[in-house]
């Protein structure tokens, strides 16, 4: 089948036209669009230079997404709209050059959707941090939750690990969400206690965090969390109790 | 009609979506221009269509979430001169507080989420502004993993 791409910015000045026409085969994803196109070299190298990703009728779409002939396609190269040019570029509270374009966007994905639906969306807007973290949720059922990290160097100690403390962050962020999904809405937990055991140095990359509750008392909640490297390695376990309020908008 | 979006060639009329997210029942309005500084000019190019849909789909959920009366943005593409606006967001709300945060929402959403890009030019030289990867689930950053 033979897809056509509409291509915009910098992508639109590289190939010197508005689209591009792929051809590939039936059932073929984003990724294997990406990837021919990166291949056939008209968009230079922009492809692996930007986190570009693609656009279905509309709505940015996963890799795993499978394309049609009839689609409208696009290729969105990382945005900047708004104003204040000098801020948008130069400020980026990721911090780290490359690994900026690793920071991900909570406020998308299943996970996101499935979560916000169990407790209701009174949920403030995702924490700053949550893009220092490289934050994306993966799944949400009642009292479990799943969040994928990319953290960058950035949080790198001197000897070259993730320092514990932002370890701490991932797993403190993922048991968080499991127990209000397990309370459903009106709820918030700030946390009492939390013990963290750090198994194994953890690197930059893809690191993924799981979190259920243990038990659910009446005024109180137990959780437990592991963070697992890209490979199912096992990093670090934590356990973590917290009181159960009702939740009130912040100020 | 609560919910507000446009991409457009025109200069912005700040003073005009002000009024249009005014209600009997709102007690506070709050606006936010976003403006060309530092550069001669800017020049935005916009996925209109997406990005009409996407500025749609955030302002409504700001409403949601918020509380609000009501609420608007508009970006601006072509050439965006100093000074010169180039988004504005208003939005209303019973109080102050809301309309606040919800505005602050909108125009942080914008930024990360609608398909619109930025040409800085300045004293004869131009580049596309950095920005950051798009909105969505397809975060996998091409080849920017180690």
């Amino acid at each position: 089948m033979i897809v056509r791409v509409r291509l915009f910015a910098m992508l639109r000045e590289q190939a010197g036209c508005n689209f591009v026409e792929v051809e590939l085969d039936e059932g073929a994803t984003v990724r294997d669009a990406l990837d021919e196109l990166s291949r056939r070299g008209e968009l230079g190298d922009v492809l692996d230079r930007l986190p570009v990703v693609m656009a279905i009728n509309r709505e940015y779409a996963p890799e795993e997404s499978v394309l049609d002939p009839g689609d409208e396609l696009a290729l969105i190269p990382p945005v900047s709209g708004g104003g204040e040019a000098a801020e948008a570029n130069t400020t980026d509270d990721s911090g780290g050059g490359g690994e900026a374009a690793e920071a991900t966007d909570f406020a998308s994905g299943e996970g996101y959707e499935s979560f916000m639906e169990l407790v209701g969306n009174h949920v403030p807007r995702p924490p700053a941090y949550a893009k220092l973290l490289g934050m994306r949720p993966l799944h949400a059922e009642p009292g479990n939750v799943r969040f994928e990290f990319h953290p960058g160097e950035q949080l790198l100690n001197p000897v070259g690990v993730i320092q514990g403390g932002f370890v701490t962050a991932m797993l403190d962020e993922t048991m968080g969400p499991a127990a209000l999904s397990e309370l459903g809405p009106g709820f918030a937990v700030p946390t009492l206690e939390l013990k963290v055991s750090f198994l194994r140095p953890t690197y930059p990359g893809t690191l993924v965090a799981d979190a259920r509750v243990v038990h659910r008392g009446r005024s109180v909640v137990f959780m437990e969390g592991a963070l697992f490297d890209e490979d199912g390695a096992k990093l670090a376990t934590a356990t973590a109790t917290a009181r159960i309020v009702p939740y009130k908008k912040p100020e | 009609m609560s919910a507000h979006a446009r991409v457009t060639d025109e200069p912005l009329n700040v003073a005009g979506m002000t009024e249009l997210v005014g209600r009997p029942s709102a007690g506070a309005i709050v606006s936010f221009q976003g403006t060309t500084r530092d550069v001669e000019r800017l020049e935005y190019e916009a996925y209109r269509e997406m990005a009409e849909q996407r500025m749609g789909a955030i302002v409504s959920e700001a409403i949601q979430r918020h509380g609000l009366e009501a609420a608007a943005a508009e970006h601006r593409v072509g050439a965006v001169p100093l000074g010169e606006a180039s988004v504005v967001v208003a939005a209303s709300a019973a109080h102050r507080d809301e309309a606040f945060a919800g505005a602050r929402e909108i125009i942080d959403r914008i930024k990360a989420e609608a398909p619109i890009w930025k040409k800085e030019i300045h004293r004869g030289s131009e580049g596309w502004v950095d920005g950051t990867p798009a909105g969505g689930d397809s975060m996998e950053a091409r080849g920017a993993r180690p």
